[in-house]
């Protein structure tokens, strides 16, 4: 044992210090000896069910795994032993007596470890003659996962991923012996919201991508880094482009954020990107009423024309907007333009981030994803976060499981998270304050020992008609009584950046107060609606689809307003735009996504975007220019200068430092190619080591034949894009506007209230497939979404005189409509009905400070 | 004295002059390629007329000219191309690029692709160097001259299925040029005429 506590551990002969206790193949990888391995993920526990990482380790008679080994001090190995070679030669000369190897139509060709490692470890030639074991080919288990039972290896890792990781079995081995397969259960749909992982670490070709299946072989795909575009979590991705489309995402492990992970709509929701309908021009409308495709000059002036009006401009920016192109909304709507109705909230309209500052000098969180592991309890009141933010639940579910977190659920419905909660407060909508109080001041039963420090406080905007600021504030005073910290959960993947940057009627870029605040986005529609705003600019939102009162933002946009619209899809918002400019979606471009934690994370651009289109952030600069004022800017770099020079808590920004890839391992010699010898390229040295560059694009971030490892070895070298988290400090500005005390006194329970007859109360939420324009966009996803439902209590059905899987009939903008009804613990007297489905838009129905709806037998 | 110098010269002269030509008056005199002479590339087809080509883009990915495009697509239910899951629904050779050195037939993992002996490959457009799957593919198996272990077995006949198909991929494909139609007479009366 050396001074410092670490092990002393010699690896094929060269000694090394570890933690004793680590697993002894991650130790070997780390000094660059690569153990081969099927079984072995780092992101799932060892079972050592594969055999093919055998080492010999010094004094043991047989061979011990190094997946289940932990290095102790002293331990001395040899993994180039010749009984481990030959070991794992004869190991590998099993797996393939039942492999087909249809390698030339396997998806996995090209960058499968079973491959690679075959060309490294493995013998060259096979003794087996007899009949392979066969079974019927690619099975669809669901929508997008083919399951091809004769390739795979049994290495247990999709079934470990259900178990351990996503929590829903739905994939298992079934039968013994030389029988033994991974299948599904009697035909049952591998209907889990994180399928798509178990595609990227199968170690062969037996779980493939529908979506993916037959679109291109590796060595065709042009890959970048980037960011998923979807939910505030940030999942890392990469992109892989093929003769200009993008054919697949896969996701980057990044262990601060989502480990090696991602939820299905991040994965395969990308086809809305290389879609048809993706606006490529910008368009005007013309004296008769229809749109005109122009060029940039003529929709530009348009639209400054519109835009010169000061403060009757109103500015309505979306949640899928980049850090940049949120500031430069904002300067344009608040320096060039001059006004201060600017709001980025959308279905989340008024929930009041700025709360935040009450405990920190950030509207945002305090904790980071990594405080959830190391927390003793978790209070969540927010969405269910598996709809919602799934790799959160991901890691929610770590916390709880691995580390032991005690998690206690505000909700008034049963949610995902229900199943491993320590406690859960069943509260109707309108009571999640009166509960979180309850959990502040003791009033609120909990087992004794849930509630302690230290203690995470998450909360996001759930429903609307819910009062947020109240339950917020409560969440906050629930924090500051814990000296705890606070995960604040906005719903998109730049919600965050648009809050930082200022487009926010109430603050300015760095949570400065706004001098004279500015409206919110529902009283920008009210004006709209009544003619007090003579334009909108609305930058990548669609607030028909997305605001909680569809009629009121019909009349919005039908109020006389112009309407300037920023989008990639031809939304409902675009068809009552005036002047419509073309964007670039996520992985056209540079920029950056502010996540929940406020991390800070590159996007690269993979592919050029349709026609004309282009970022917003240089629309909004064209826009100033035709409004007469120039601001410079250039490219990404020079948008970032502005910003640390004007954003004072992203002014110690490293640029340069998100884009760089930390020091990575050493490309291992894994498929019996030397490093940088590629066949067709040469080595270019980047940040964090040597990449082999290839002869397409010449870019050192590529898949394919000039990349000699598997994905596995790739990812691991672009794990670290570890992204940046500006500083915040401790303290608070205190309450000083005086919001969110108002509902602090009791209210009678809603069933007391609620008599029969009455209508129900409406409490909505986000389902993780739904018919937004971007996810909507996959055909696989779409096929997958659910039937319009509403979630009601098992008494207010009997009452009804209905039953579980019934039709009621509700009554959408006048008129009746049958929907199923879902009996679910849910509070009595409330309706959940997920935002938006299809055909049936919960905004069609959300009207007022209280929502309901009247459910009545058809 | 410089007479020995022109005395060397003269003899590699005369020497010359009574050689057998190596040029020939092309295009009315056309000289046979010999047997392996890297031409013009067909995609071959199984006995049972299904195709041999998979779709796997191997030849694709040897191509050092990038000459090369394949799209892969699923075999549906129904009448098939391939045996086996996958098959090419595009399949393309450019022939502005090809520099004929063989890597996709030597990559190619079902023997489909193959190179012809003919070499008159020059056209008016771009375009129409650009050979597309229909114009590639043979109507009938080829016969070899060489042994080959990667034939499909001859028990697994999906003729019935071929033959709905057959109407359509007769509509668009038949032999476009002499290569093809050479090599649809030696097909007659060799190991593939048994099916015709």
């Amino acid at each position: 044992m050396t001074g410092n506590g670490k092990a002393e551990v010699t690896i094929n002969g060269t000694k090394v210090e570890a933690e004793p206790g680590r697993i002894l193949i991650d130790v070997a990888e780390e000094m660059g000896v690569f153990v081969p391995r099927f079984c072995y993920h780092p992101g799932l526990k060892s079972v050592a069910v594969c055999r093919m990482c055998l080492v010999q380790v010094e004094g043991q008679g047989k061979l011990l795994p190094a997946c289940a080994t932990p290095v102790a001090d002293g331990m001395s190995v040899n993994t180039v032993d010749e009984q481990a070679v030959d070991a794992q030669k004869g190991m590998l000369e099993f797996l393939l007596i039942n492999h087909p190897l249809d390698c030339p139509i396997c998806d996995r060709g090209g960058e499968c470890p079973l491959q690679d490692q075959t060309y490294a470890h493995g013998p060259g030639s096979s003794r087996y003659i007899e009949p392979k074991r066969t079974y019927e080919k690619a099975l669809e288990i669901s929508d997008l996962v083919v399951l091809d039972r004769e390739r795979c290896v049994l290495c247990w890792r999709c079934v470990r991923f259900s178990d351990e990781i996503a929590g829903d079995q739905f994939i298992q081995l079934v039968d013994r012996g030389p029988g033994t397969q991974i299948l599904t259960f009697n035909d049952e749909p591998f209907d889990s919201y994180f399928s798509g992982n178990t595609i990227q670490i199968c170690p062969v070709g037996a779980l493939t991508s529908k979506p993916y299946r037959f679109v291109s072989r590796p060595w065709d795909l042009k890959s970048a880094p980037s960011v998923c575009a979807y939910c505030s979590v940030g999942c890392p991705l990469t992109n892989d482009v093929r003769r200009g489309e993008l054919v697949r995402t896969q996701a980057l492990p990044n262990e601060n954020v989502n480990d090696f992970w991602t939820c299905d709509k991040g994965r395969f929701g990308y086809h809305y990107v290389s879609s048809q309908d993706r606006l490529d021009t910008p368009l005007v409308r013309q004296a008769e009423g229809a749109f005109e495709a122009t060029g940039w000059g003529e929709a530009l002036a348009t639209a400054a024309e519109h835009l010169g009006k000061g403060a009757r401009v109103g500015v309505i920016a979306g949640g899928h907007l980049t850090t940049e192109d949120a500031y430069a909304v904002a300067r344009l709507a608040k320096t060039t333009v001059g006004t201060p109705h600017v709001d980025s909230r959308i279905q989340d309209e008024g929930a009041p981030y700025e709360l935040a500052l009450r405990l920190g000098s950030v509207a945002g969180s305090t904790a980071t994803l990594n405080d959830l592991a190391g927390a003793r309890t978790i209070v969540w009141v927010g969405p269910d976060p598996k709809e919602v933010l799934p790799v959160l639940y991901l890691r929610l579910r770590e916390a709880v499981l691995d580390h032991n977190a005690k998690l206690i659920v505000v909700a008034p419905r049963r949610m995902s998270l229900d199943a491993f909660a320590t406690h859960v407060v069943r509260c109707d909508p309108a009571g999640e304050a009166r509960a979180v109080k309850g959990l502040v001041d003791g009033s609120e039963a909990t087992p004794a020992g849930d509630v302690g420090d230290p203690l995470v406080a998450c909360w996001g905007p759930s429903s609307p008609g819910r009062d947020e600021t109240a339950v917020f504030a409560a969440v906050i005073e629930l924090a500051a009584a814990h000296g705890s910290k606070l995960l604040m959960c906005p719903p998109h993947a730049g919600s965050q950046g648009l809050i930082d940057m200022g487009v926010y009627p109430s603050l300015d870029a760095s949570y400065v107060d706004a001098s004279t605040p500015g409206m919110t986005t529902r009283e920008m529609l009210e004006a709209a609606a009544a003619g007090e705003l003579d334009t909108l600019l609305i930058v990548g939102a669609d607030p028909i689809a997305d605001f909680p009162d569809a009629e009121l933002a019909e009349r919005a946009l039908a109020g006389g307003a112009a309407v300037i619209v920023v989008e990639i899809l031809p939304t409902e918002t675009v068809a009552r735009g005036d002047v419509v400019f073309p964007s670039a979606a996520y992985a056209e471009r540079d920029g950056t996504f502010t996540n929940l934690e406020r991390r800070l994370q590159k996007l690269e651009p993979v592919m050029p975007p349709p026609g004309s289109a282009t970022e917003p952030w240089k629309i909004c600069a064209r826009l100033a220019a035709a409004l007469g004022e120039d601001w410079g800017w250039t490219g990404f770099d020079s948008v970032w200068q502005d910003i640390k020079a004007n954003v004072a808590s992203h002014a110690a920004i490293d640029v340069e430092r998100l884009a760089q890839r930390a020091p990575a391992p050493a490309p291992f010699n894994e498929s019996g190619y030397e490093p940088g010898t590629s066949q067709a390229g040469s080595a270019a040295a980047g940040a964090g080591g040597t990449y082999p560059t290839g002869h397409r694009s010449g870019a050192p971030f590529q898949t394919g034949q000039n990349w000699p490892l598997s994905w596995e070895l790739r990812a691991f070298e672009a794990k670290q894009r570890p992204g940046l988290i500006p500083a915040h400090e401790p303290g608070g500005r205190g309450s000083s506007n005086g919001r969110g005390e108002a509902s602090s006194g009791p209210s009678p329970a809603l069933a007391a209230r609620r008599k029969s007859g009455d209508p129900f109360v409406l409490y909505t939420g986000r389902f993780i497939y739904d018919e937004g324009a971007m996810v909507s966009r996959t055909s696989a996803l779409r096929a997958i979404q659910k039937k319009p439902f509403i979630e009601m209590h098992p008494e207010d059905v009997k009452e009804l005189g209905l039953s579980d899987g019934d039709e009621a009939a509700i009554e959408v903008g006048g008129a009746p409509r049958r929907i199923r009804i879902v009996v679910s613990d849910i509070s009595k007297g409330a309706v959940f009905m997920p935002y938006d489905q299809a055909g049936l838009r919960a905004n069609r129905l959300l009207k007022g400070d209280q929502p309901t709806v009247v459910v009545t037998t058809p | 004295m410089a007479l020995p110098e022109i005395l060397t010269g003269m003899r590699t002269v005369f020497k010359n002059v009574y050689k057998k030509k190596e040029t020939t008056a092309y295009p009315e005199v056309r000289r046979q390629p010999f047997p392996r002479f890297k031409g013009r590339h067909i995609l071959d087809r199984h006995p049972d007329g299904l195709e041999k080509c998979i779709g796997c883009e191997l030849c694709a990915g040897a191509c050092p000219a990038d000459a090369i495009l394949v799209v892969g697509a699923d075999n549906e239910p129904g009448p098939r191309f391939s045996p086996g899951e996958r098959y090419a629904q595009v399949y393309q050779i450019n022939y502005l690029r090809c520099i004929f050195c063989g890597l996709c037939v030597e990559a190619c993992p079902t023997e489909a692709l193959l190179m012809t002996t003919e070499y008159e490959i020059s056209g008016p457009s771009r375009e129409g160097l650009v050979f597309t799957k229909d114009q590639l593919i043979v109507d009938e198996p080829i016969v070899r001259h060489w042994p080959t272990e990667k034939e499909y077995p001859p028990e697994h006949n999906l003729l019935k299925e071929l033959e709905a198909s057959r109407s359509e991929t007769d509509a668009v494909g038949g032999a476009r040029n002499a290569g093809d139609q050479r090599l649809k007479s030696t097909a007659a009366s060799g190991r593939g005429g048994a099916q015709s």
